[in-house]
């Protein structure tokens, strides 16, 4: 049977990679499990397995292409015959005219998209529970990729968290990746709770000795990205006070009405607003610096304490949506992010972050940014200031907000002149309820 | 656009009541979203009003009647005279009328829209209903139209004669002759009630089988009682006109023809994607009319998903509500995939139930299987119910002793098969089953059984 093989997700957060080289000509014979192609991603050179053992009819991208995770990366003949694509659905297996029936099995056997699988269709699914392969899902981990240490090769919760924190001895078992004294794997046939590994602090206490903690999982990412964006781009920052008066009345007035909205759901909106006036804001910067994307949508990142680290999910389209829905997606964002259940997806994609670092206390800071973004504008808590307003002395709740950008996209003029916006956005907020 | 009209924006628009619709409806609302349901005809679809239910009702009905002549010989009478389909009618219909009741009260919050959608882009859906054309803006849209039945050329339904399933579960009274084109579920259990209520009945399939899908073998149980019923099966037989209580038969010998004071076509389902105007949102539909989705039901256009019998796959009830609620959850940032396998069971006599691989499906993929077998003949609670007939078969991997499938026919398939669906779905392994009491006497017990006989086939 022919099948396609798309660019599987190698983690990391990736989207596309590139090929660059191949290890099986066209034709040749392959085994499953034998290396094919070596395909460079933004973070490290990956070597790609073959997933059947077969024939590897064609190439689908050339040495050079990037190709998008989920495109097509090669055919495969297993040798088998593909009888099993026949419509095996009682219902949709036509009978009494003989037309109808070939074009039942027509539409089984060319599916137009390669992800949409005949749900009914046997096929070899991971040795998983629904709720062990629901934990992979919101941990981003693709099953077919983990080999598990429950009975009978079964996948267990454990298996899953070890590959999530991008543990080789998941794939290995015991290696140089064993895991310090106190989080070792459980014994087989003891599957683990993914509560248990959440209620752990950070980072615990070392006792007697130092101890080495390797980064992984959300905490190497973190720290790639920083490093990247130290080390490569010109920040320059711009700070600004908020008198957030109008939003503290506009929001206790909501709340009363029944329809509590946070803070931040405002600064989304309010930051989505100003994108669409400051676009170059709203867009990425190749590696290089020779290549400047405008982003079509606003997709704003906005920053999450998760329990191993800081995380950044994604609120898709925040210009076209209500302020009270950026708040409902918010509070449930916050809520996964806590029982570690963001789905992946929901981390990439972003065109911009928003920091709202006002519930954890300070009074002015400023961030980091995350490329290929180009700008984050992050606030701090309200706190009351004795401010004059028409000629008198008045207490306000005011806030600072910082933008940090890169100064090779954007100049002062831009910089300034969106966080204005943003200011004026955030002190006349009924504006933002009623406007798409 | 008409200039001035306004699109009243909604976080979900479903379209569609049907179990698929009103599933996801209910599950988007439980999660917090604004949801509006449109439906242009009865709460519940097809499923609730001409398919699932109905038919069982008919069909338990049916078997009741028929029992009650078998045990009149184990010495409890039989109530005389014939068959009152008028009252079994009136029942059905208070039977679908407090499910559909059931419906509306389990979608609560959702707003219920009685119109007709159409898609007007990728964001926005026009609703026409009786007295006025509204329009709504969503956040994401779930399509869960359904299906139709297919029309055979030359045997299109006229609402008397030749009817479809819908038309047949209406019937008011039993006919004298019934010809059913289609061997597929829908014909055969349709055919089996109205031979068991009286009718003489004949079921023509072009295929060379009946009963696809299912494991041969266990459809052979069902073939064998369809002749002790005295139903005539036709296969490689093509169905061609319906004139005056007979029906045309091409087979290979030749043509023939067969008394049918009705004739129920059952050839099929087609998904009904026509009025949608997918086009206007950039939609396309594959050769077989079904719309391409990832495994989380999204559609091309990533605001909109497309469930149940719209998708490919077997057009069953429990599949579009499975698939509505994924859609929900994932439009709700929940991490959910239509992943899990879906059962397939048929109201045949006796009922045919399966899950997983079955023995061919594991050949075919080139997985080394065993299988272990228990016949209900041997069962105590099979034979003081008086229905023996039939079988339980598990498929397990022969290296890990993986379920990978459940197969049975005989009474109450139709219930036992979720067990097998935990095996199956869960990975669990022969031990798991033969480790686990199965309460005596029950029909149940047929699966320890049937465990037990595969373990005597591994080298263990």
């Amino acid at each position: 049977m022919v099948t396609e093989f798309p660019l599987p997700d190698v983690g990391e957060g990736l989207a596309e990679a590139e090929i660059v080289r191949w290890l099986v000509a066209p034709g040749d014979a392959v085994t499953a499990d034998q290396e094919i192609v070596e395909i460079e991603t933004d973070k490290a050179l990956v070597g790609i397995t073959s997933p059947v053992t077969g024939i590897l009819v064609r190439h689908g991208a050339d040495e050079g292409d990037i190709l998008a995770v989920g495109s097509l990366l090669a055919v495969f003949d297993d040798g088998s015959d593909g009888e099993q694509d026949v419509a095996l659905a009682p219902v949709a297996t036509a009978s009494g005219d003989g037309v109808a029936a070939e074009d039942a099995s027509a539409a089984d056997a060319a599916p137009a998209s390669p992800a949409a699988g005949d749900v009914a269709a046997p096929r070899r699914k991971p040795k998983a529970t629904p709720a062990t392969r629901k934990l992979a899902r919101s941990l981003g981990v693709d099953l077919t990729t983990v080999e598990g240490a429950g009975p009978g090769g079964r996948i267990v919760d454990a298996d899953v968290e070890r590959a999530a924190a991008g543990d080789p001895s998941s794939e290995a078992g015991e290696g140089p990746g064993t895991p310090p004294a106190g989080e070792q794997s459980p014994p087989a046939g003891v599957p683990s709770s993914p509560r248990a590994a959440a209620a752990r602090p950070k980072v615990q206490p070392p006792q007697g000795e130092d101890r080495r903690v390797p980064m992984r999982g959300i905490r190497r990412a973190v720290a790639r990205t920083m490093t990247e964006s130290w080390t490569t781009v010109p920040h320059v920052n711009s700070i600004h006070e908020v008198d957030l008066h109008a939003l503290q009345t506009l929001r206790a007035q909501l709340k009363a009405a029944g329809t509590p909205i946070p803070v931040t759901a405002f600064l989304v909106k309010s930051v989505a607003h100003a994108l669409r006036e400051y676009p170059v804001l709203n867009s990425q910067l190749s590696a290089d610096g020779e290549e400047l994307s405008l982003k079509h949508r606003i997709n704003l990142g906005v920053a999450v304490d998760a329990p191993d680290g800081l995380i950044v999910p994604v609120v898709e389209d925040a210009d076209v949506r209500s302020v009270h829905g950026i708040g409902v997606e918010l509070t449930r964002l916050a809520e996964q992010a806590r029982d570690r259940s963001v789905p992946q997806e929901r981390l990439r994609g972003g065109t911009f972050t928003v920091n709202n670092y006002g519930p954890l206390g300070g009074w002015f800071g400023t961030s980091l940014i995350k490329p290929p973004e180009v700008a984050i504008l992050s606030m701090g808590p309200a706190r009351d200031r004795v401010v004059p307003r028409d000629g008198e002395i008045v207490i306000r709740p005011v806030a600072v907000m910082t933008l940090a950008a890169d100064h090779r996209v954007a100049d002062g003029n831009e910089i300034i002149g969106f966080c204005v916006a943003v200011r004026e956005a955030l002190e006349a907020p009924i504006r933002l309820l009623v406007e798409e | 656009m008409v200039v001035g009209e306004i699109a009243r924006p909604v976080d979900v628009l479903v379209i569609g009541g049907g179990p698929g619709g009103y599933n996801a409806a209910a599950r988007a609302a439980e999660l917090g979203k604004e949801v509006v349901l449109v439906e242009d005809g009865q709460l519940g679809g097809v499923c609730l009003n001409v398919g699932c239910i109905p038919s069982k009702a008919l069909i338990t009905a049916a078997e009741q009647h028929h029992r009650a002549q078998a045990f009149a010989a184990r010495g409890i009478p039989a109530g005389d005279g014939p068959v009152d389909l008028g009252a079994t009618q009136s029942w059905k219909a208070e039977v679908v009328d407090q499910l559909v009741g059931g419906v509306r009260t389990m979608l609560g919050k959702v707003e219920i829209v009685d119109g007709f959608a159409r898609l007007l882009d990728d964001r926005r859906v026009s609703v026409e209903s009786a007295d006025q054309v509204s329009h709504f803006r969503f956040d994401a849209c779930i399509l869960a139209t359904g299906s139709r039945p297919i029309e055979l050329p030359g045997l299109e339904p006229d609402g008397e004669r030749v009817v479809d399933s819908t038309g047949a579960l209406s019937f008011d009274q039993v006919p004298t002759t019934l010809a059913v084109v289609g061997g597929g579920y829908i014909g055969l259990e349709l055919g089996t009630a109205y031979a068991k209520m009286g009718s003489r009945v004949t079921i023509v399939e072009a295929l060379e089988r009946i009963g696809t899908g299912f494991d041969p073998e266990l459809v052979r149980v069902v073939e064998q009682r369809l002749g002790a019923l005295g139903i005539e099966v036709l296969t490689g037989a093509r169905a061609r006109a319906a004139v005056e209580g007979k029906l045309t038969v091409e087979t290979a010998e030749g043509e023939s023809v067969i008394d049918a004071d009705r004739v129920l076509v059952a050839v099929g389902r087609l998904p009904n994607t026509g009025e949608l105007q997918l086009d206007n949102a950039g939609i396309e539909v594959d050769a077989g009319g079904h719309i391409p989705v990832d495994e989380q039901g999204r559609t091309s256009s990533r605001r909109i998903f497309a469930i149940g019998d719209l998708v490919s796959g077997p057009a069953l009830a429990h599949k579009a509500a499975a698939e509505g609620r994924v859609a929900a959850e994932v439009i709700a940032g929940l991490p959910s995939a239509a992943d899990a396998t879906v059962p397939l069971i048929a109201f045949t006599d006796p009922e045919l139930a399966s899950v997983g691989m079955t023995e061919e499906d594991a050949r075919e993929a080139g997985q080394e299987v065993v299988t272990g077998k228990a016949r209900f003949a041997a069962s105590g609670r099979a034979l003081t119910l008086g229905a023996t007939e039939g079988l339980v078969k598990l498929v397990v991997g022969r290296e890990d002793e993986m379920v990978l499938g459940v197969h049975v026919v005989g009474p109450d398939a139709s219930d036992l098969i979720s067990e097998g669906a935990v095996l199956v779905e869960c990975a669990l392994r022969l031990d798991d089953v033969l480790g686990t009491i199965h309460p005596h006497p029950t029909l149940g017990e047929s699966l320890h059984e049937a465990a037990l006989a595969a373990a005597r086939r591994l080298v263990r």
